[in-house]
């Protein structure tokens, strides 16, 4: 196979993102947020998890098509899942982190997919 | 999966909740220990051509940079010569991960005519066309067969066996998810030391996190067994035999009987050309010579699997005296064959590059844990709730939970004995495939009598020391053993050894964070 990981890459870290930010919406870990007022926080993170969650799987179909496009998908899910579980155990303060630092370079590694 | 439902003992009276509870509880229980075994082997067959060059580390790398038409006219030769008036010829050619060499297999030789025996493989060095010599050893495709052959026992036994135990698998899938009430609730919740608690978060997590692997892979699994376990279906219309249908539904089309004339082969440069026009450069992985001295040769190309999740290759079939392309056939002969073949590619995940193998290989792992924690869990609500009442754990509850740590702990435990076996035995020992496989049953059973005589808890601490030690001093035994260490194979980019060095070690350590705990806990109660 050809086809170089970036997409998946991109995936993986797209999908931590996404599910580090779905965490922090949930009432055991909103006040990790360490913000005055948490429940403010509770829609724009449910609609940035839930948008990423889609936006990866967008990215999965397009790069690689329904059949290992999905594959990847739900490969990436549950690898972002249980690595959030585990940051938001024993190392809750590095959730924020995770967000910003997913995102960021899920999507730089989405430009490389897109551009390069 | 609430507690309140699952502390009914014996047949639930009540809700919907209940009875699945019930359903989830005991067919999870009563074949856990095979569904371990299963998850084990299966997991550790994402790697099994990985862990085949490991366990035989004299055979150089993979031979995948050689043109096809080298190969295929080394492999011709060498089947002239050693295989005359063959039945078939079957070249595999060397083009990824899941073939690194060059192998020539045939059957119904003539030894008259100087064969060297009816039937035979051999793997052929591209770089000198000697054959490739490495030690005897079932290696990881013996492993990863125990994950649907067992060990020990016949198919007529071992298909009904796993049948049944995937079958109890996807009922425990199916009422695991009625039964898990807050599954986005819960969805990240995990709550470490909290005893029964704990091992039921975990459980959850495990379970909800992988989801869609597991419905997946019971779900595949169940159609890899469909023909053993629905056999009527075939019988109806094929009557009890039933070769005419696999022959119908597998083989390649147009295959005849031998004329019994002889002729010459068609060159098979020309084939391979048109071959690779249909499929692309690099995409042809099989050649398939039926009768090659006769008149009625027939030469299938088999295509790559790599580029599609679907398990089953395009073939063409050419007549081997003539050359001419008879039939193409794709794999998907029919709709049913197509989701079939997409289902069995699925499970088995031999389109995957190596990011994506990792993933199956950790779903995999999460997938072992998801059954280890389920059968955990049973014994330690049970423990809980006799101490609770003031009692002792029942005497089942005990079989129980000797049981796990023989298995949980120990069957791991014999998978790196079978490593070490490769390793420690002669190499001139004529059973040593056999024995490395002894090495692993005999070493599970040595846990499990040893979880049986040890108390509980102490029995822990010491199979996961064990274990620890098993799993991380593999490198040095590699090392020791061969002159491909870590050091040497991170130097020379050879990443399969890196690879199996390196996963070891991490096993190692984790099973040794394990044994910690268990040495803790160990401390706090006595």
């Amino acid at each position: 196979m050809t086809q170089t990981a970036l997409p998946l890459v991109a995936l993986c870290l797209l999908a931590l993102a996404a599910f580090a930010s779905l965490c922090l919406a949930t009432p055991r870990h909103m006040h990790q947020l360490k913000a005055s007022k948490p429940q403010r926080w509770r829609t724009p993170l449910r609609a940035g998890g839930w948008g990423l969650l889609t936006l990866s799987l967008i990215v999965a179909v397009v790069e690689r098509g329904w059949g290992l496009g999905l594959v990847e998908w739900f490969g990436a899910l549950t690898l972002a899942a249980v690595t959030v579980v585990l940051v938001a155990t024993y190392r809750p303060a590095w959730l924020k982190a995770l967000i910003g630092a997913g995102g960021l370079l899920g999507l730089g590694a989405l430009s490389g997919v897109m551009f390069v | 999966m609430a507690s309140q439902h699952t502390t009914v003992e014996g047949l639930p009276k009540g809700s919907f909740r209940q009875s699945m509870a019930w359903l989830h509880t005991w067919a999870g229980l009563t074949l856990g220990w095979l569904l371990f075994f299963m998850f084990v082997t299966g997991t550790a067959g994402y790697f099994d051509t990985e862990i085949d060059r490991w366990m035989q580390p004299e055979l150089p790398p993979a031979q995948l940079d050689h043109s096809v038409y080298h190969s295929s006219a080394l492999l011709l030769e060498k089947a002239e010569t050693w295989a005359p008036g063959a039945e078939q010829w079957l070249f595999t050619l060397p083009v990824d991960r899941n073939e690194p060499y060059a192998e020539l297999f045939w059957r119904g030789a003539d030894t008259e005519a100087g064969a060297n025996a009816e039937q035979g493989e051999r793997r052929i060095d591209l770089n000198t066309g000697e054959p490739l010599k490495a030690r005897d050893t079932g290696g990881g495709q013996k492993l990863y067969q125990m994950h649907w052959l067992l060990h020990y026992t016949t198919r007529a036994y071992s298909d009904w066996i796993v049948t049944t135990a995937t079958l109890f698998m996807f009922v425990a899938l199916i009422t695991g998810v009625i039964i898990h009430k807050k599954i986005f609730k819960d969805f990240f919740t995990f709550r470490p030391r909290k005893g029964q608690r704990s091992w039921l978060d975990a459980h959850n997590v495990l379970s909800v996190t992988t989801l869609p692997f597991q419905l997946m892979i019971t779900y595949s699994g169940l159609i890899f067994m469909a023909f053993s376990y629905m056999p009527l279906i075939v019988a109806a219309h094929y009557g009890t035999d039933g070769s005419d249908f696999y022959d119908e539904v597998f083989s390649p089309p147009g295959l005849v009987e031998p004329a019994e004339a002889p002729a010459t082969l068609t060159p098979l440069t020309p084939l391979m050309a048109e071959a690779e026009s249909r499929w692309g450069e690099g995409r042809l992985r099989r050649i398939d010579i039926r009768h090659p001295s006769d008149k009625n040769a027939r030469i299938v190309l088999s295509e790559s699997i790599d580029d599609s999740i679907s398990s089953g290759a395009g073939r063409l079939v050419f007549d081997g005296v003539s050359g001419e392309l008879l039939h193409s056939a794709p794999s998907a002969s029919s709709p049913a064959k197509g989701v079939r073949d997409a289902f069995l590619g699925l499970h088995e995940g031999l389109f995957a590059p190596p990011m994506l193998r990792w993933l199956y290989f950790i779903s995999g792992l999460l997938g072992t844990g998801m059954v280890g924690t389920g059968l955990i869990l049973w014994a330690v609500k049970r423990r809980q709730n006799a101490e609770r009442k003031g009692g002792s754990a029942p005497r089942g509850v005990r079989l129980v939970e000797k049981l796990n740590i023989g298995t949980v702990v120990g069957l791991p435990v014999g998978v790196a004995a079978y490593f070490w076996a490769n390793r420690l035995l002669p190499a001139e020992l004529a059973t040593r495939a056999s024995w490395e496989a002894h090495a692993m049953f005999l070493t599970w059973l040595a846990m499990l009598i040893h979880a049986a005589v040890r108390p509980r808890q102490k029995a822990w601490a010491e199979q996961l020391t064990v274990a620890a030690l098993a799993f991380s001093a593999l490198p040095i035994l590699n090392a020791l053993t061969t002159d491909r260490h870590l050091a040497h194979s991170l130097a020379t980019d050879d990443w399969v050894f890196v690879g199996f060095d390196l996963t070891v070690l991490a096993i190692g350590v984790a099973l040794g964070a394990a044994a910690w705990r268990a040495h803790v806990a160990l401390g706090e109660t006595s």
